[in-house]
């Protein structure tokens, strides 16, 4: 061990993510508010004899169009990190994943929380296992922080059906249901010190592998994380 | 007159889009919160053809509020508003439409007469 964070790459792509991606939506909001107010001119305006005389403003409501158009093809998301992080979407083992999300968690070491770990069963998922790990990972520091870095935090992997489920539960305070949602956008965080991106990275990543995350109550009042992520099936056997 | 839910947190949008719908001879009724489009389909759901909304609510999103919509609403289209290219929406949720944020106005106001008339002829989701 050489004390370096395996997950440092790829969770510094995912804090980008989460930031430009706020951004994005920030953006497309005002120019979207933008572009229609130009529309609305032009109707009002288009049969007028100030658009009609005066070539200028037909001119730059064009222009006005143009440039919005312009601004929002610069916020396409796609390739905008492709130089810094290639994902390779491969059948790996969920609960691999979630042991080392646990190992990998960064929880303190003066004393050490309680984590336990339960993955009665196994399955293959298709993700980027650094990005699984990475989302556990998240769920992890989330829990253990929710409990003042005592625990216990409980880690779960099982399967339901052609789905894996991978829930983090607490004993904190846990989340009221009308917060969730807000619980779960990037840079939401009631903690002093932390940007609130955890939450959003395991959806983000939940979801890019045509999964769910979801937010609940634990039978003791605190949190329960979960992704469910669709199992791998076994590659038709050749005749 | 067809009866738009508008549903969405930013005031510029509500204000400027729900003008341009006026202008087609629609009545707007403006929701600037996920709880005030809540209260409006309690209120008078089944009044609503179409609800526009966007994703991203402050206090909720707006793939939430199309469980109410069916229920309060059975008759009324869900168009999403996205301003988010799709990337915050889950895969599992149904619109009947969706049209990305800063779309042509001329492209919003097609693709809503078409939900209107497939909502007339008793057509569901695509």
């Amino acid at each position: 061990m050489d004390g370096r964070d395996p997950l440092d790459g790829v969770e510094r792509v995912a804090f980008a993510e989460e930031v430009s991606s706020a951004m994005r939506h920030a953006v497309r909001n005002k120019l979207a508010a933008a572009r229609n107010a130009a529309t609305y001119i032009q109707r009002r305006l288009s049969k007028t004899e100030a658009w009609q005389s005066d070539a200028r403003i037909p001119t730059f409501h064009g222009l006005i169009e143009s440039e919005l158009d312009a601004a929002g093809g610069l916020l396409d998301p796609k390739d905008t990190l492709a130089h810094v992080f290639t994902r390779h979407a491969e059948r790996v083992s969920a609960s691999r994943c979630i042991r080392e999300a646990v190992a990998h968690a960064r929880v303190g070491t003066d004393a050490a929380p309680s984590v336990r770990v339960e993955a009665p069963d196994d399955a293959e998922v298709m993700v980027d296992p650094r990005e699984l790990t990475l989302a556990v990972r998240c769920l992890v520091e989330n829990a253990v922080e929710a409990t003042q870095g005592k625990g216990p935090v409980s880690v779960r992997g099982s399967r339901d059906g052609d789905r894996f489920v991978i829930e983090v539960t607490d004993d904190g305070p846990g989340i009221e249901e009308s917060r969730r949602e807000e619980a779960m956008r990037a840079f939401f965080t009631t903690k002093p010190g932390h940007a609130g991106v955890g939450l959003p990275i395991a959806r983000r990543i939940a979801r890019r592998y045509d999964g769910a995350f979801a937010l609940g109550t634990s039978p003791s009042g605190g949190l329960v994380a979960r992704i469910d992520l669709p199992t791998s099936p076994l590659p038709a056997v050749q005749p | 007159m067809k009866r738009i839910l508008l549903v969405d947190d930013s005031d510029s949008n509500r204000l400027v889009l729900g003008s341009l719908l006026e202008d087609e001879g629609l009545e707007v009724v403006p929701a600037a919160s996920f709880a005030q489009a809540r209260e409006r389909l309690a209120a008078e759901g089944g009044a609503f053809d179409i609800v526009m909304v966007d994703q991203h609510l402050g206090d909720g999103l707006g793939s939430n509020l199309v469980p109410l919509v069916r229920k309060q609403a059975p008759g009324a289209k869900v168009m999403l508003i996205s301003g988010s290219a799709d990337e915050d929406v889950a895969k599992d949720t149904v619109f009947d439409a969706t049209v990305p944020k800063g779309r042509d106005f001329g492209d919003v106001l097609a693709l809503m007469h078409e939900l209107l008339a497939r909502s007339q002829s008793g057509g569901g989701a695509p």
